[in-house]
This record gives C-alpha cells, sequence and structure tokens, in this order.
C-alpha cells in the first residue's frame, strides 16, 4: 500500500509523538519518550557487555540496543534473522516460525537527539538507500562502527527503515543502557524505562503475510524510487 | 554455588569457579540501583563485599593460568566494576548509581555467555552429553545415531560408561550439545530439531547435523543462532 506524497517532516517534531502529556494534577510527570518494542531471548532488556551482530553492529564490538517502533517490528526481526540463516523464507505455519518465543518488552527511549536516518540521508553515513534494507549487513555495520560507535560528535541514536517490516522504522541506540522501571523519570542517558510485557511469546500468524521475508524486495525501498511512501497494510484482527 | 538459570545442568563454567551465587546477588543489587530509593548502608556494604570478592576470585583464577578465554573477556568488565564500586566514595549519586549498575550487568552478561560458551561443552563423558541431548531434544537413540554416523548400540555403550574409540565422533557430539543448548533459548524440543535438520542455503543445503565435524561451520552457526536470540 503507497500513499502518493504524503510523506511528513521527520526528525525530533516527531519524537514526542510517544510522549504522555496528560498527566493528571499531583501525580508524578510520567517519562518522556518514545514508546518501542524489543524481543529477545535474554533475561536482559539491554546489553551492557558486548552484544551479538545487528544490522549496525559486527559481533562482540560493544553493546548495541535494537529496538522496533512498530508493535509487530520486533517479532519480525526475529523471524527474518531465523530465514537469514536458512537462505530462505519462512512460512507461518513451519515450527521455525511457529514456535520460535521471544521475550516482549516496552521502553521509552529518549529520542530528543536523534537521528534520523532515511533512504533520503543514508548517504550521510555512507550508505545507499538500498544498503539500508539489504540482506547483507556488512555496509550498514560499517557505517554503526563508524559513525554510531566512533564518531564522539555523532548521534548516538539512529532510527531507521526496518528491513523486516516495511512502512515501520526501528531505533538502534549505540552504547550500554540499563533498564530502570516502567513509569521512572530516568535521571541520565544511560536508563531507558522499560518493562517486560510478554514472556516465551510467539510471532501472530498474520504477521507472516506483512512482513518482508529473506530474499524479498523492500516495498517501502521500493515506493521510496517511485517517489511514494508505503504503508504497512497492518492487520487488525488476529487469529488466537 | 547458586545455578544461574541459563547455565547447563552439567556445565563445568567458570560460574563454578568465579560464581559463589555473584549473578543471583548482581541481579539483586541492579534492581536496587534501578529503584530512585537511597541506597542504605547494608547495600552498599554488600556491593563493595561482593565486588572485592570478586576481584580476588578473579585474580586467584588468572594465577592459575586456566581458562584464558574467559580471562580475556571478563578482565575489562571486572576491572570497570572495581573502579565503579571499590574507588568510589559516593555510592548514591546519580552518576556512580550508573556506574555500579552496568558495572554489575556487563559482568553478569559476561559470565551468563561464557555459561553458554564454547568450552563448557568441551567435556569428554560421551555417555552424559548423548543423555542430555536425548532427554532435551526428546528424540530416540536412532535419531541421535544417525546425526552423529554411530550405531544405536554404540550410544547405549556411552551412557553405559564406555568411551568413543574415535575423537572425531565425541567432537561431533560436543559440537551437537554445543548449538542445541543455545537453541533451547529460542525454541522447544521440536523447534530445535526442526532447526537442526533444516537444510540451510549458504551450505550448498546441508543441514547442521551434516555439518557437526566444520569446526568453521559450527561456529558460524553460533554466531547466528545468538544473533536471533538478540
Amino acid at each position: 500500500m503507497t500513499r502518493r506524497g504524503s510523506q511528513r517532516p521527520r526528525g525530533s517534531s516527531r519524537a514526542s509523538a510517544g510522549s504522555v502529556s496528560a498527566v493528571p494534577l499531583g501525580a508524578p510527570p510520567a517519562p518522556r519518550g518514545l514508546v518501542v518494542y524489543r524481543a529477545n531471548a535474554h533475561p536482559d532488556a539491554m546489553w551492557s557487555a558486548p552484544s551479538p551482530a545487528g544490522r549496525f553492529n559486527p559481533a562482540g564490538t560493544g553493546p548495541t540496543q535494537y529496538f522496533a517502533e512498530h508493535p509487530l517490528g520486533a517479532l519480525a526481526e526475529r523471524i527474518r534473522s531465523v530465514e537469514r540463516y536458512l537462505g530462505r523464507p519462512l512460512q507461518a505455519d513451519d515450527p521455525l516460525y511457529s514456535t520460535l518465543t521471544s521475550h516482549l518488552w516496552v521502553l521509552k527511549v529518549d529520542v530528543s537527539e536523534m537521528f534520523d536516518l532515511t533512504f533520503s540521508t543514508a548517504r550521510l553515513v555512507g550508505l545507499t538507500a538500498t544498503q539500508l534494507v539489504e540482506d547483507d549487513l556488512g555496509h550498514t555495520q560499517r557505517a554503526g562502527e563508524q559513525y554510531g560507535r566512533l564518531a564522539s560528535s555523532f548521534s548516538k541514536v539512529w532510527r531507521y527503515p526496518s528491513a523486516a517490516l516495511p512502512g515501520t522504522t526501528n531505533i538502534v541506540v549505540f552504547g550500554a543502557r540499563r533498564m530502570v522501571p516502567y513509569d521512572l523519570n530516568p535521571t541520565s542517558r544511560l536508563q531507558i524505562p522499560g518493562s517486560l510485557a510478554a514472556a516465551q511469546a510467539v510471532a501472530p500468524v498474520e504477521l507472516a503475510g506483512v512482513m518482508r521475508h529473506f530474499g524479498e524486495p523492500h516495498a517501502g525501498l521500493r515506493a521510496w524510487v517511485s517517489g511514494n511512501v508505503y504503508v504497512l497494510p497492518q492487520p487488525l484482527s488476529f487469529v488466537v | 554455588m547458586k545455578a544461574s538459570p541459563s547455565a547447563s545442568p552439567f556445565a563445568r563454567s567458570r560460574l563454578d569457579v568465579l560464581d559463589k551465587g555473584f549473578v543471583e546477588d548482581a541481579r539483586e543489587v541492579i534492581t536496587c540501583l534501578a529503584n530512585p530509593e537511597p541506597l542504605d548502608e547494608r547495600t552498599k556494604i554488600r556491593m563493595r563485599v561482593m565486588t572485592r570478592e570478586l576481584q580476588d576470585n578473579f585474580a586467584e583464577l588468572a594465577a592459575s593460568g586456566a581458562y584464558p578465554d574467559f580471562l580475556r573477556a571478563a578482565a575489562g568488565p571486572v576491572r570497570e566494576l572495581s573502579k565503579a564500586i571499590l574507588d568510589t566514595e559516593d555510592l548514591d549519586s546519580p552518576e556512580s548509581r550508573d556506574s555500579a549498575a552496568l558495572g554489575f550487568l556487563t559482568v553478569v552478561q559476561t559470565l551468563e555467555a561464557d555459561a553458554e560458551g564454547a568450552e563448557v561443552w568441551q567435556q569428554d563423558d560421551a555417555g552424559e552429553l548423548a543423555t542430555w541431548v536425548l532427554e532435551h531434544l526428546q528424540i530416540k537413540v536412532e535419531r541421535l545415531a544417525a546425526w552423529l554416523r554411530v550405531g544405536e548400540r554404540t550410544i547405549q555403550r556411552w551412557q553405559e560408561g564406555g568411551t568413543p574409540s574415535d575423537p572425531d565422533r565425541l567432537a561431533r557430539l560436543q559440537a551437537l550439545v554445543r548449538l542445541s543448548a543455545r537453541l533451547r533459548f529460542l525454541y522447544p524440543p521440536r523447534g530445535i530439531v526442526q532447526f537442526l535438520e533444516r537444510p540451510v542455503e549458504a551450505w550448498g543445503k546441508r543441514r547442521a547435523v551434516d555439518v557437526l565435524d566444520d569446526e568453521e561451520r559450527i561456529a558460524e552457526a553460533e554466531r547466528l543462532i545468538a544473533s536471533i536470540r538478540g
């Protein structure tokens, strides 16, 4: 699903979208930040020790945190990572899809100093639009190391197009972070409020129909090339 | 020693040497540090004692010369934690609390990663390893025998205390346990078996169980499984 000419300005103006502004009188202010999702299979939401390889970091180079802005995004990325191992897509009825379990976390990330890495701005970190979402992670990992980790003046929080769920965006945070209670206002950039939302969760069947599987073209990239914006055809009812 | 929930039931890991309940205690401290209340004196003393004990145990291990890979991986985190806790007067300042929490978390994550690491599975009790696979993957001896390219009777002999005559057979079994131990964080037994038996395009459609004697492929699979874990 594409929408012509409806691309809205991105960047700090959207950062306030996840903030809670209505606070009852007498209540402490709610934590600032953009609500994001993370799916993993660890007892911790985030890394302080060097993390495994991801889109913007090779294995073992330093702690790197990945989040999805869309609730389906984090699970889509996990399914796609299994597909990357196999080198082929998975169907929803495949046990490798239907029994992959994840802890699902909800967190609030401070995006006040965020770099908006889009198909249009990819060149700022030495990438082409295609490299941003391609199956091979080499280019994006090098960009992450060069700009996200080593360049001290460059933002440590990036928003970028999801390779697994076109039409949605992910957030990467370079460096160690720790989770504090969801309703707590962080007192430093090293703290991210969050909570576990589900343990041993599996991906909904419907996700398989809207996610971008391994080897498939990226609908968001194709729309951008044509001057359009891809809108995720999000399922609204789910088999339970 | 209190076992980490992620540790193998028969892991001879560095947790055995260093842990002394450290992981669970550290997680309690990390939770204290995540809450806004000031730390009480008992918690501050506990943090200093835990760090000092860890430092001493680590020094003892380093002096023994054992586990060089682990020592390399953990030296930095132990040093950083010592700096954050033992070299800091005011443990309650916001900066100190961040440094302390991240210091403990880094050591915990390093210890847990090590407990799942390759060296852990290099034990040579083939019977124990085979029994672990049969129980955790809920498969029959026949299937395991096919994966390892041995007869069913051979596996039964291992379980009765026999040792593999061919070291390659033991190496294949160890590689199988290494992968399965990591996969159990992702899949139930049925999913683990599916994962191990699924053809991989990049390996010319060979399956993980076909490359158990290829250390390079097994290490690659381990890295990919780590990425899937997130």
